[in-house]
């Protein structure tokens, strides 16, 4: 979905432990927004 | 993800999302001790290892308002200058430690959905010393700024209350300059999502 909406570098880093539910996980994911080189 | 299936709520199912994170949020503002399965306040942020001194310079009720998933900064520096979006900032903790972190040449502007949590990030900074933070009411799926404002968008457990969460991620990605970052901590579910309308409905806010 990141990638989709444009994001390059898109993961997820790790999780962090803190779970809201038995069936959620808390992770860090981070992206970014590649600057356009005009040729 | 069946990204379709999650994108397809009416308005009225839309609506009865967003109803239920007030509902939720409206006690959280007022206290998060006892509304999460983990940890929060002070011991939340000492379990998400921040910064031990921001910790120490946040004021005791900026610090007990707090009941984020993850810890965003630990993703990459603010740096001195840089202008931080805070999705779906609740209490505002981590939209004043950005701000803290950015200093007065930079700022930091924190956006929710829910009322009363506004009213705790705006009592929050308050508190502080800091004249580079601003709170708005917004939805994440419509952000009310211009193409290419935020060097970061940093969200902290609220990402996945978003009903459109491709629409708010597009959105992400247009308010952010060139090179930004997007720095996240959520939940995500583990296994298949619920494969009716209702049940989805009746499990958002876990």
């Amino acid at each position: 979905m990141m990638v989709e909406a444009g994001f390059s570098e898109a993961e997820l880093v790790s999780e962090t432990g803190f779970n809201s539910s038995p069936v959620t996980k808390g992770v860090l994911l981070g992206a970014s927004k590649r600057q356009i080189i005009e040729p | 993800m069946d990204e379709a299936k999650f994108n397809a709520f009416t308005p009225e199912e839309k609506e009865r999302i967003i109803e239920g994170i007030r509902k939720k949020y409206a006690k959280v503002a007022i206290s998060p001790e006892g509304n999460f399965r983990y940890p929060t306040g002070r011991a939340g942020l000492e379990g998400q290892r921040y910064d031990p001194q921001t910790i120490d310079s946040l004021p005791e009720d900026v610090a007990a308002s707090f009941c984020g998933v993850g810890n965003p900064f630990s993703l990459g520096k603010i740096h001195e200058g840089d202008q931080i979006l805070d999705i779906g900032c609740g209490a505002g903790v981590d939209t004043i430690i950005a701000a803290m972190m950015t200093g007065f040449t930079g700022k930091a502007v924190g956006i929710d959905l829910v009322p009363s949590m506004l009213e705790r990030a705006r009592s929050n900074l308050a508190k502080t010393s800091l004249n580079n933070v601003q709170f708005l009411e917004s939805s994440a799926e419509i952000l009310p700024f211009d193409n290419d404002t935020f060097d970061v968008v940093i969200s902290n457990g609220a990402f996945n209350l978003i009903p459109d969460k491709a629409k708010a991620l597009h959105e992400v990605f247009r308010v952010l300059k060139p090179n930004g970052r997007f720095m996240i901590a959520d939940q995500v579910l583990l296994g298949e999502s619920p494969v009716d309308t209702k049940s989805m409905l009746a499990t958002w806010h876990r």
